[in-house]
């Protein structure tokens, strides 16, 4: 049991050391598989000549041009990451870096290639590789970085220009911002309005904790019917959005963020509605602690109450002496008292110290 | 509209020239599969889906840039160049810019 303890304490460090060996091993083990590839189609493509020079051949007749690319972004892994760490301290060369951007920019010249055999030519003129930072392992991410190669390809040419067959053409239709409910939430409108409600809903919590702050619970709330319908509200948030073609991310994300505001909204409307259904009129009832710390009511007809989260405060009190609060019991099966008087006499009595006076 | 990162065309001749022409975008992928390539970071390897949104990124600022060509009467490109900037986790402005010309 001590080393379950023992464990549980270095709980991060454990977890750091299973990702720097899944790092390792995975990582090792996906880098020399990616090496064995590039060897293998290197090979097949060392017929197509690659040239960084701007002068394209003369001589050769006319010829089209058509521009061919290829790239690829690659990540480092947890290993190579924790590695670079230890590397900055001293300074000197990265090699698992090396190894990856070189990697990285091998294969983006083997797409180039690809692309150029399928369009039928043998030799790529002015080849720049070009590479971009995606992320540069700020902030716990890993070094992400794209590598793209690109270069003319020339093809025998038969007639004139406006008969060239290598004519630039046209990529896929990519779906308009409109339609993309993935960063563009306001233009979907279901999405819109469950979002707004969101914020209306959370300024309720705030308002009644802030401004009005009208009751506080006896005993605990009702925790696992808060929880339930919390948990209800959030599912129904989720399914109404994702039938509304919000990407899923986002409705798990919103659906997630609607159960906590649900949370503290039922919290507060429990002791609104609870209040509301109490028939009693609203006035104080007095009543006078017991040798057990509970308050009975001078009038028989109302219910014993007890403060179990002030137990330290009632025990230091008088038997028998009495108090005045505004109790409210409802339908929803459990009491309230009104705060200011309560909180009032608990905390001001509380500082001047353990004599209490009777109202 | 032929495309082409060198300044010549071997056997043509350039009747007109037509300015720089530009085309640029600024993409993001979905969200789903961004949260996947997070947990790649810890195996390392290609990151198919950035690759495929910078892809779709440079196809698309390629198309604007020769639509931009076509609109003033060009029918080539030359010294055509691309550049890449990663503006924030998930999102690359990719532009791609060239010389319009006339080709006999």
């Amino acid at each position: 049991m001590e080393i379950l303890a023992n464990l549980a304490d270095s709980f991060e460090l454990i977890v750091a050391l299973v990702l720097i060996a899944l790092g390792y091993f995975r990582g090792r083990r996906n880098e020399r598989v990616h090496l064995a590839d590039l060897k293998r189609r290197e090979a097949e493509l060392h017929n197509i000549l690659v040239f960084a020079t701007r002068y394209p051949p003369l001589g050769r007749g006319t010829l089209d041009p058509t521009l061919v690319s290829g790239c690829v972004v690659l990540a480092a892994d947890y290993f190579k990451m924790f590695v670079a760490g230890l590397r900055k301290l001293v300074g000197g060369r990265f090699n698992a870096f090396e190894t990856l951007v070189d990697r990285a920019r091998r294969e983006a010249v083997l797409r180039m290639k690809e692309q150029a055999q399928a369009a039928g030519c043998d030799m790529i003129f002015n080849v720049r590789v070009e590479t971009t930072q995606i992320n540069n392992g700020a902030r716990g991410g890993s070094s992400t970085v794209e590598v793209f190669a690109y270069g003319t390809a020339f093809v025998r040419s038969d007639g004139s220009v406006a008969e060239s067959r290598l004519h630039h053409r046209f990529g896929p239709e990519l779906p308009a911002a409109e339609t993309l409910g993935s960063y563009d939430l306001e233009k979907n409108p279901v999405a819109k309005w469950v979002v707004l409600a969101w914020f209306f809903a959370l300024s309720y919590p705030f308002a009644e904790a802030t401004v009005f702050r009208t009751y506080l619970y006896i005993e605990s709330p009702p925790w696992e019917v808060i929880w339930l319908l919390s948990l209800v509200g959030g599912v129904a948030a989720s399914a109404i959005l994702k039938r509304h073609q919000v990407p899923w991310g986002e409705s798990i994300v919103i659906g997630l963020l609607w159960g906590l505001v649900l949370v503290a909204v039922l919290y507060f409307a429990a002791l609104r509605i609870n209040s509301l259904t109490d028939s009693s009129p609203h006035t104080e009832t007095r009543y006078r602690l017991e040798k057990d710390l509970s308050l009975t009511p001078l009038d028989p007809d109302k219910t014993a109450v007890r403060f179990p989260d002030h137990a330290y405060y009632w025990a230091e009190q008088k038997t028998g002496s009495e108090y005045g609060f505004v109790v409210r019991c409802g339908l929803l099966g459990f009491c309230q008292v009104e705060r200011e008087k309560y909180a009032n006499q608990i905390n001001g009595n509380w500082a001047k110290g353990s004599s209490s006076k009777p109202r | 509209m032929l495309l082409s990162n060198l300044e010549i065309i071997p056997g043509r001749h350039i009747v007109e020239h037509l300015g720089v022409v530009q085309g640029s975008t600024v993409r993001a992928k979905h969200a789903g599969r961004d949260i996947l390539a997070g947990l790649k970071n810890v195996v390392g390897g290609e990151l198919k889906a950035y690759t495929e949104l910078m892809q779709e990124a440079r196809t698309q600022a390629t198309d604007r840039m020769v639509e931009q060509a076509k609109s003033i009467g060009a029918n080539a490109v030359l010294n055509v160049r691309y550049t890449a900037t990663s503006i924030t986790m998930g999102a690359a402005e990719i532009l791609c810019y060239g010389t319009a010309v006339v080709l006999e």
